[in-house]
């Protein structure tokens, strides 16, 4: 490290008596050209465009012509959709979609994931391995995997239709009824574990041996273990994965895109797809942009929901309760 | 209790536990394999002739492995003056995934420095909007980035920049680059997805500043005492004591950035400029659905090597940035 040798101490850079103002000036400024790459790509790719997509959101505009005011029209143009859902808005259509996938995905992705730590917090042998076959899935590109499930997933000469018809049933045609596609999107979501079962593996591991002893000397059973032990105190990590996976699912894209294409009649037309096929098949941005903003006041409801009743169940040691 | 009660006690404990563990291990191997074989019988398929790709039963091992598919595919799809397209999209990915990574390093480092280490009014508020940002769905910003793009005028110098590289770039990789004229704006242009990976992200800030604070305070002031600038501190003390979580960072945004396939879904509109994600996507409308199987599954496992030798070799940085970052599903 060159920087740390010895080099003669410059005297005339010593804080002088009023020298102690101007070197704190000097590393405000110095932080401020630090942070720039950050505050300057805030301003131009986050809060400028946030600004202005309000604004779009309140005109009509196919990016090539002006974009005209309309008011609070698009986001009326939303509301009704509520009431007498459309084809032509989808708006109804894809949160319903959306608020059942994520209602599936959520807790079965989580109790997926926590299965999956606790097999890997087993003490045998040739844990790194099954480690690595755990994790395989997620760096696999969704492109990739996409293709191969597709292709086990297809009606005739799929692997599940040829399982199926060794059990004397016909094939298979999940993805391609609007019943049953939503459901199958949920099931292929499951394959693979991701960052929460770190979370959880690290979370088991923090839990104190002796508490589990303690509870078997008190006659405790497995089940009782988990629902009175591992459940309460991994409670901050399940607070934690739930905000984490309930956003993330609710702006879902890639499994509608890659699979079904929204389809079956619109059975997969998820919230993002819809902000999508609005601006980019059809060059409406206006109301493109109402509905981004309408995610973001869902997903801050949401968020706000669960921060509200984590008080009363996530237990975090050392806290002080009652004040 | 009498010794031969005892070890019958002590038997009890240890079937007990030798059932258990037969146990996780059936479990384990039954979980890995719905975990992997998928995978398997990709590269299965990808190694099959036609008629072998739905034969019942399934068959997992081709009876002469049929290489040439991966040939087949390689040359099947063209690009506009007639070369093969998948070698053009894996030096896109390459290429592309490169750029990112040296932006995400440069600015993430250098704003977590300066969140942990330098002192300024202000810096909480800033932080605080810092992770706010965290929070915000990507959507909202789409279409008025995307309109912002359209509106930035491409630079000459870039432009020549590109030109003049051209040449090398050629006598590189052997891949061709035809001669395009100037785009008058960021649209079907890499800008829009290299440009922003040099203003930071939440996310990796949050963890190199994490990091940084780590780093023992007397370091810095014995360095700044020798009278070594700011930068100097930066550039010579904290980017070496961070080599393992820049390791994570190098890993997590390596193995993220090869499978985006959306971004240049966005910005780019001619086929030739896409990354090897989305031109596999792309190959899959050109291929014969129900029958080239073989074909698709090559490309399947051309686009997926990389990012698993990478998370092979690199494992332990892997989880490592996982676990603190949190980015993925």
């Amino acid at each position: 490290m060159s920087a740390v040798q010895a080099v003669a101490p410059d005297k005339s850079r010593r804080p002088a008596k009023t020298g102690l103002g101007r070197m704190r000036l000097r590393e405000e400024r110095e932080f401020y050209l630090f942070v720039a790459p950050w505050l300057v790509g805030f301003l131009i790719w986050t809060a400028g465009p946030m600004i202005y997509s309000l604004y779009i959101s309140f005109t009509t505009w196919d990016v090539f012509t002006k974009p005209v005011w309309v008011g609070l029209q698009n986001y009326a143009t939303l509301w009704h959709d509520l009431f007498e859902p459309s084809q032509l808005v989808l708006f109804s259509q894809s949160l319903k979609v959306t608020t059942i996938y994520t209602v599936l995905m959520v807790p079965l992705r989580m109790i997926v994931n926590l299965l999956g730590a606790m097999l890997l917090n087993q003490r045998i042998r040739g844990m790194p391995f099954f480690r690595a076959v755990f994790y395989s899935p997620t760096v696999i590109p969704s492109v990739a995997s996409a293709l191969v499930w597709t292709w086990i997933m297809q009606s005739n000469g799929g692997l599940v239709s040829i399982f199926l018809n060794k059990l004397g049933l016909p094939n298979q045609t999940w993805l391609y009824r609007s019943k049953t596609a939503l459901v199958t999107l949920v099931g292929l979501g499951l394959w693979g574990f991701g960052s929460q079962m770190l979370f959880f593996l690290a979370g088991l591991q923090s839990i104190p041996e002796h508490l589990y002893e303690a509870a078997k000397i008190d006659g405790a059973g497995q089940w009782q273990q988990f629902r009175y032990i591992t459940v309460p105190m991994l409670s901050p990590v399940i607070f934690y994965n739930l905000v984490m996976s309930m956003m993330g699912t609710f702006q879902a894209f890639d499994s509608a895109f890659l699979y079904t294409g929204g389809g079956p009649n619109y059975a997969t037309h998820f919230y993002v797809l819809n902000i999508y096929t609005f601006g980019w098949r059809y060059f409406k941005f206006g109301i493109a942009s109402a509905m981004a903003w309408v995610l973001l006041v869902i997903i801050l409801a949401m968020t706000m929901l669960v921060l509200r009743s984590s008080s009363a169940w996530v237990y975090y040691e050392g806290e002080v309760k009652g004040r | 209790m009498s010794t031969t009660a005892k070890t019958a006690w002590y038997e009890g404990i240890k079937a007990r536990n030798l059932l258990h563990k037969t146990l996780m291990y059936v479990l384990c191997i039954l979980v890995g394999a719905f975990q992997i074989l998928p995978l398997i019988w990709m590269v299965s398929g990808s190694l099959k002739t036609i008629d072998e790709l739905f034969v019942d039963p399934p068959m997992w091992i081709p009876k002469s492995w049929q290489w040439v598919n991966y040939d087949v595919m390689w040359n099947s799809l063209r690009l506009q003056d007639g070369g093969p397209a998948m070698p053009r999209y894996l030096f896109n990915t390459v290429y592309l995934t490169f750029i990112v990574l040296v932006g995400v390093l440069l600015s993430n480092t250098m704003v977590g420095f300066g969140f942990a280490r330098l002192r300024a009014r202000g810096k909480n508020v800033l932080f605080l909007i810092l992770l706010t940002t965290m929070m915000l769905p990507s959507q909202m910003t789409w279409l008025s980035v995307y309109i912002i793009m359209s509106r930035l005028p491409y630079p000459k110098l870039f432009y020549d920049i590109s030109e003049a590289g051209k040449p090398i770039l050629q006598g590189l990789t052997g891949v061709q680059f035809s001669v395009e004229g100037m785009p008058t704006n960021w649209i079907d242009t890499y800008l829009p997805l290299t440009v922003p990976a040099f203003f930071a992200g939440a996310g990796t800030v949050f963890l190199l500043r994490q990091f940084f604070l780590t780093v023992p305070i007397e370091l810095d002031e014995a360095a700044r005492i020798d009278g070594a600038s700011t930068l100097r501190i930066y550039w010579s003390i904290f980017l070496p004591q961070a080599k393992p979580v820049l390791a994570s960072v190098t890993i997590l945004t390596f193995i993220g950035h090869w499978k985006e396939f959306f971004g240049p879904l966005l910005y780019l509109n001619t086929s030739d400029k896409y990354p090897i994600a989305l031109g596999v996507q792309y190959f899959r409308g050109f291929a014969d659905y129900n029958t080239q199987w073989h074909l698709l599954m090559a490309a399947g496992v051309v686009l997926s090597i990389p990012p698993f030798v990478v998370f092979l070799l690199f494992q332990r940085y892997f989880v490592q940035g996982m676990a603190l970052t949190g980015i993925k599903g």
